[in-house]
């Protein structure tokens, strides 16, 4: 009975749906312009590349034509355009959810990897089935819904996103130990990178001692510290802007890396209570 | 069964699904998005092309990363063409070693050393080595840290510049 309790007040407290529907926009748009963006390197990814279906890729009937994956592509954003304003949103969150991830999915089938994008697949998900369009929309939403249903899909999404940096802090330790922070390994790893930032010279260049620090705070405080953001609101507002620098500062040093801002609007999740909803202060 | 407790299905399952994965994470541990990172990654195979330009034993163009990606980029447009003849998909895949034992110097020293020498700045008339080398993974692991499965020096000359 007490581990019921305690698993109720983990995910089923009263929630705020404004502070839902904000979160649902921010996460929802988010993949719109990660999409668009995207869309050249998508089409270019279906012809050039070798395919070598993966996971539940492997029960399609895949690579598909241009012009379904065009369709699926194109039924994706429209959708999560919709959805992020909160139109209809029962039915075109979850459209636009399931079509989103097998699109951001579908490039995994061309032997390369894009993990920037699984973060917000997942969040994609977990707020498509969730009730995020009963609040922040401009439909009237007469909604006898309980108030957990606000609670449980941020709180899986806070717990998800701390997963994701943790479990990227762990691997690290478990494939090279403290050695990863303490050895030429990051000079290295953007020496030997294919690709190129604007500080990436600047980097090369830097003294050891100083690349060790660089290379120990991302994985000690950005990585390995990010349960703290489940301790208390400061602690989640201190971690995002970690995460945010830590991420522009990839981008800047080991170039590419853009498709991983989309994981900020995903741990935008953590700065919800600096919004004051209009129905209920409490979050 | 009530809604609370389908929830609680839907998020025990959710969980379930992300740390079983963990002893097919292998050696790209981290991300689990239904297995598609971990069975692309260990699948990748990686070159990397090096350049060294010393002058006395000395490195004299350590860190040039303008340098390094214009190497690449048309070290893989003069090995593309051998890769495409050989009828092989590729685009960001490895070169393999053969068409790059079978280039042409030629095309190093009148396309690719020019190059070289002018973003290291080498002042005219001095003597410096170039050194270009190429290693290959047959399966890079995540952290890039094991040893290449081969390397060869594909080009080492003294060149001055005119």
């Amino acid at each position: 009975m007490k581990i019921i309790k305690l698993w109720n007040r983990l995910w089923f407290q009263d929630g705020d749906p404004y502070a839902l529907g904000v979160y649902r926009s921010i996460v929802f748009l988010s993949y719109v312009v990660l999409a668009i963006s995207q869309q050249s390197l998508m089409a270019s990814e279906v012809i050039c590349r070798k395919f070598s279906p993966i996971s539940f890729y492997d029960l399609l009937s895949i690579p598909c034509s241009q012009s379904l994956f065009h369709m699926v592509f194109g039924c994706s954003v429209i959708a999560s355009v919709l959805a992020a304003v909160g139109v209809a949103y029962r039915f075109t969150g979850k459209i636009a959810a399931f079509s989103a991830v097998f699109v951001l999915g579908y490039q995994y089938n061309f032997s390369e990897v894009y993990h920037g994008t699984h973060m917000i697949a997942m969040i994609l998900l977990i707020l498509g089935i969730s009730k995020a369009g009963d609040a922040f929309t401009p439909n009237k939403v007469h909604s006898e819904t309980e108030l957990w249903h606000y609670y449980w899909p941020l709180q899986l999404s806070k717990y998800y996103v701390v997963y994701v940096y943790l479990i990227v802090g762990l691997e690290k330790l478990y494939q090279s130990g403290w050695e990863w922070a303490f050895s030429e390994n990051l000079w290295l790893i953007v020496f030997t990178s294919p690709f190129h930032g604007a500080w990436s010279g600047w980097f090369l260049g830097l003294s050891m001692p100083v690349i060790y620090f660089i290379a120990f705070y991302s994985l000690f405080v950005c990585e390995l510290m990010a349960p703290l953001a489940l301790l208390k609101n400061g602690f989640g507002y201190f971690m995002f802007f970690n995460w945010l620098g830590f991420h522009i500062g990839v981008s800047l040093i080991l170039g590419g890396h853009w498709t991983f801002y989309s994981q900020m609007a995903c741990a935008a999740v953590f700065l919800l209570p600096l919004i004051q909803s209009p129905r209920n202060r409490q979050f | 069964m009530t809604s609370k407790a389908f929830y609680s299905w839907g998020i025990a399952l959710f969980w379930a699904v992300c740390f079983v994965q963990v002893p097919t994470w292998g050696e790209s541990f981290p991300f689990s998005f239904f297995g598609m990172y971990s069975r692309s990654m260990t699948n990748k195979e990686y070159n990397s092309f090096s350049i060294e330009v010393t002058k006395d034993n000395n490195d004299i163009c350590l860190g040039k990363n303008e340098l390094k990606m214009t190497l690449r980029n048309r070290l893989r447009k003069i090995f593309l063409s051998e890769v495409k003849n050989k009828n092989r998909t590729f685009k960001r895949q490895a070169i393999p070693i053969e068409a790059v034992e079978s280039s042409e110097k030629k095309e190093f020293r009148e396309i690719l050393v020019p190059r070289i020498l002018k973003f290291c700045q080498v002042p005219s008339g001095q003597p410096v080595r170039v050194q270009l080398i190429y290693s290959y993974w047959e399966q890079l692991n995540y952290e890039r840290r094991n040893t290449p499965s081969q390397t060869k020096v594909i080009f080492d000359e003294e060149v001055v510049v005119p």
